[in-house]
C-alpha cells in the first residue's frame, strides 16, 4: 500500500505489546516462578525451620505447590468440582439456549430485538448480582418456593440457592447470553441448502439430522463450549454468596489469600486455573474452526 | 427445519412432511425461551420492587426509625421494627445507598470513564495497526490479546497482586485488571469495522491529496470508526461497571468498587439496601445494554469474562 516501512506498525503495535506485557504476561511469569517458592505450610510440615529464617534462594525451589494442586484431595477436590460443574452447566445451558438461538436466526415473531435484548440482561451482572438475585428467586424464603406454596401449598426449591444444585442453576443462569448469542452467530453460518439437498433427496428427519444437521451443529456446540467452560471456571462471585460447605476452585484461589495469606500457594493454583481454562478454550476453538473449514472444504 | 421458507420451496410435499416433528422442535424452543425470559426478568424486577418497599419481606424488615439509622448508619438485617412507617414505598434505600456506598459508586464510574479512555486509545491505534501491517509474530500478537476472553479473573488478579502489589493503595491496580478484561472489546469492535470495507483505499486517497498523518487521523480514520468507537465504550463501560472477578481481591476498604460494595450490603444489609444498591447498578446498566443490542451491536457475540 504504502512504502514499505518497518517503523510504522511499531509505532501503532508498540503500545498494545507494552500494555499486555505490563499488566497480563509479566505478572502471570512471574506469578509461576513465585508458585515455585516453598509455602508456609510447607516449611512447617518439613521443619526445616532454617528455611523460614533466611531468605529463600534458588535451592529452595520447588514444584511442591504444583503437585499439591492435583495430590493434595483439599485442592483437587474444588478443581474437579469446577471442572466437573463447568462442563454440565456448559451441556445444560446449550440444551437450553438453542432454543432460543434457533427461533432468532429461523423465525420472525413480533419483539424479536427486544426477546434477544432481555437474554442479555445477564451478560454485564457480576457473579456477586447473580447470587443475590439467586437467593431472591431460590433463597430460604425465594420467590419460587413463596409461589408455589402460595398455588399447590407446598414450598418448591426451599434454600435451593445454597445447594450445589442452585449454584448450577445461577451459573446457567449468566451462560444465558453467552450460550445464545454463541449458538445463534454460528447456526446464522449454516449452509440451509444442504438440509434442503438432503430433504429432496428423500432423507427423512432423523436421517437430516444425524447426518446433515449434528455434523453442522458440533463445531458451533463445541465453540459455545470453549466460551461458557471458560466463565464458568472463572466465576467466583456466585459461589462466594452462596457455597459455605463445598467451595468452587476460584473462591479456593480467594480464600488461600484472603484467610491463610498463602501467596506462593495461591499463585501455584492460579497458574493451574489460568492454564487449564486457557487451554481447554484453545483448544476447542481451533478444534471448531478446523471442523468448520474441513465440513466446509468437503461440502 | 424448513418452515420458514415452505413457500418458496420448490418441494412441497416434501416441506409438509417435514413439518410435524420440527413444530415440537419449535414449541420446545418457544417453552426454553419462555422460562429463560422468565428466569432473567423475574429477579431483576423484584430487586428493583423491593429496592422501594417498606414491607417487610424476604425475612428481613427494615426500619428507619431509631438510633440504627442515624448513627450506625447500618441498618442490619435483622434490624426488627416498625413497617410501613412512611407508606408503602420509600426512595429512603436509595439515600442510605448513595450515602454509605456512594464513594464506590463514584470510583467504579472513574474507573469505567478511564478505561473507556485508555482503550479507545489503545484500541484505534492498535486495532488499526494489527489490521493494517503484516508483521513477524502478528498471529500471537492475536491469541495473546484474545487470552483475557477466557483467563480468570482471580487468576491475573493474584498476578497483580504480587506483582504490583506495592501500589496496592492506589486504584491504579483495579485500572490494570479492568483495562485487560475491556480492550478485547474495544479491539474486536475497531478491528471488525476496519476489516469491513476497505477502508485503506480512503486513507491512500487523502495521502496522495497530500494529506498528512494527524488530518487522515482525524479526517479520514477517526469519523469512519466513530459508531464502532461507541459501540466500543458503551461495551467497555458495561464490562467495567460490573467488573467483579479480577478486581474484588484488588480492592480494599478504601478503594472499593461498586460491585464489590454490593458483597459489603449483601452480607452486612437488609434486604431492601441490597435491593436499592443492585437496582443503582441494574438501572445503568441495563439501558446502555439495551441499547447496545439496538445499536445493532455483532461486537457482543463475541462474549467474555463478565460474570
Amino acid at each position: 500500500m504504502f512504502a514499505k516501512d518497518r517503523i510504522a506498525p511499531l509505532f501503532y503495535i508498540l503500545p498494545l505489546i507494552v500494555f499486555f506485557m505490563a499488566v497480563m504476561v509479566y505478572p502471570f511469569v512471574d506469578m509461576m516462578i513465585h508458585g515455585l517458592f516453598p509455602s508456609q505450610e510447607m516449611i512447617e510440615v518439613s521443619g526445616a525451620s532454617e528455611v523460614a529464617a533466611r531468605t529463600l534462594g534458588w535451592r529452595d525451589l520447588t514444584f511442591g505447590n504444583y503437585i499439591a494442586v492435583f495430590t493434595d484431595p483439599f485442592y483437587r477436590s474444588s478443581l474437579v468440582l469446577s471442572l466437573v460443574l463447568s462442563a454440565v452447566v456448559s451441556a445444560l445451558s446449550i440444551a437450553l439456549c438453542i432454543g432460543p438461538a434457533w427461533l432468532l436466526v429461523r423465525r420472525d415473531f413480533p419483539g424479536k430485538r427486544a426477546f434477544r435484548a432481555i437474554l442479555t440482561i445477564p451478560m454485564a451482572f457480576s457473579g456477586i448480582i447473580i447470587g443475590f438475585l439467586a437467593v431472591i428467586m431460590i433463597g430460604r424464603i425465594g420467590f419460587i418456593p413463596q409461589l408455589t406454596r402460595w398455588l399447590v401449598g407446598v414450598p418448591v426449591g426451599e434454600a435451593l440457592a445454597y445447594s450445589l444444585t442452585g449454584l448450577g442453576i445461577a451459573y446457567i443462569w449468566f451462560q444465558i447470553p453467552r450460550a445464545t448469542l454463541t449458538l445463534e452467530s454460528a447456526i446464522r453460518k449454516f449452509d440451509w441448502d444442504l438440509d434442503s439437498a438432503a430433504r429432496s433427496l428423500g432423507a427423512s428427519n432423523w436421517q437430516a439430522l444425524r447426518y446433515v444437521l449434528l455434523p453442522l451443529l458440533t463445531p458451533a456446540i463445541v465453540s459455545t463450549v470453549a466460551v461458557t467452560f471458560a466463565v464458568s471456571m472463572g466465576s467466583f462471585g456466585v459461589a462466594l454468596l452462596l457455597l459455605k460447605k463445598a467451595s468452587v476452585f476460584p473462591l479456593e484461589i480467594y480464600n488461600q489469600i484472603y484467610a491463610n495469606l498463602a501467596f506462593e500457594m495461591a499463585g501455584a493454583m492460579s497458574v493451574v486455573l489460568g492454564v487449564i481454562t486457557v487451554g481447554i478454550n484453545y483448544a476447542l476453538r481451533k478444534y471448531a474452526e478446523r471442523y468448520y473449514a474441513h465440513v466446509v472444504a468437503r461440502g | 427445519m424448513n418452515d420458514g421458507t415452505a413457500g418458496s420451496t420448490p418441494m412441497p410435499v416434501i416441506a409438509t412432511k417435514s413439518r410435524r416433528p420440527f413444530s415440537a422442535w419449535t414449541a420446545y424452543s418457544a417453552a426454553v425461551s419462555l422460562i429463560l425470559i422468565f428466569a432473567v426478568v423475574t429477579p431483576v424486577l423484584i430487586c428493583l420492587w423491593g429496592s422501594f418497599t417498606t414491607l417487610s419481606t424476604m425475612g428481613a424488615a427494615s426500619t428507619l426509625s431509631g438510633a440504627g439509622w442515624e448513627t450506625q448508619k447500618s441498618l442490619g438485617i435483622y434490624a426488627s421494627g416498625a413497617r410501613e412507617t412512611t407508606g408503602p414505598f420509600t426512595l429512603l434505600w436509595y439515600a442510605y445507598v448513595f450515602e454509605v456506598y456512594g464513594h464506590t459508586i463514584g470510583l467504579s464510574f472513574k474507573l469505567a470513564a478511564t478505561s473507556i479512555l485508555v482503550t479507545i486509545v489503545l484500541g484505534v491505534f492498535g486495532g488499526y495497526g494489527l489490521v493494517r501491517y503484516d508483521f513477524p509474530g502478528k498471529a500471537l500478537l492475536e491469541e495473546i490479546i484474545s487470552i483475557p476472553l477466557s483467563l480468570p479473573g482471580i487468576s491475573i488478579a493474584v498476578a497483580l497482586l504480587g506483582t504490583y502489589g506495592i501500589i496496592r493503595d492506589s486504584w491504579t491496580i483495579i485500572l490494570f485488571g479492568h483495562l485487560l478484561y475491556t480492550l478485547p472489546f474495544m479491539l474486536q469492535s475497531v478491528t471488525s469495522t476496519l476489516r469491513s470495507y476497505n477502508f485503506f483505499e480512503l486513507e491512500r486517497a487523502a495521502a496522495s491529496l497530500g494529506a498528512n498523518w494527524f488530518q487522515r487521523l482525524r479526517y479520514i480514520l477517526l469519523p469512519n470508526l466513530r459508531h464502532a468507537i461507541i459501540i466500543g465504550s458503551l461495551l467497555v463501560f458495561t464490562i467495567s461497571l460490573g467488573e467483579f472477578n479480577a478486581s474484588f481481591l484488588l480492592t480494599t476498604p478504601i478503594n472499593l468498587t461498586l460491585p464489590a460494595s454490593l458483597y459489603d450490603t449483601y452480607t452486612n444489609d437488609s434486604f431492601q439496601v441490597s435491593s436499592a444498591a443492585t437496582s443503582v447498578f441494574m438501572l445503568v446498566v441495563i439501558p446502555v445494554l439495551m441499547a447496545i443490542q439496538f445499536m445493532g451491536g455483532k461486537e457482543m457475540k463475541e462474549v467474555g469474562q463478565a460474570a
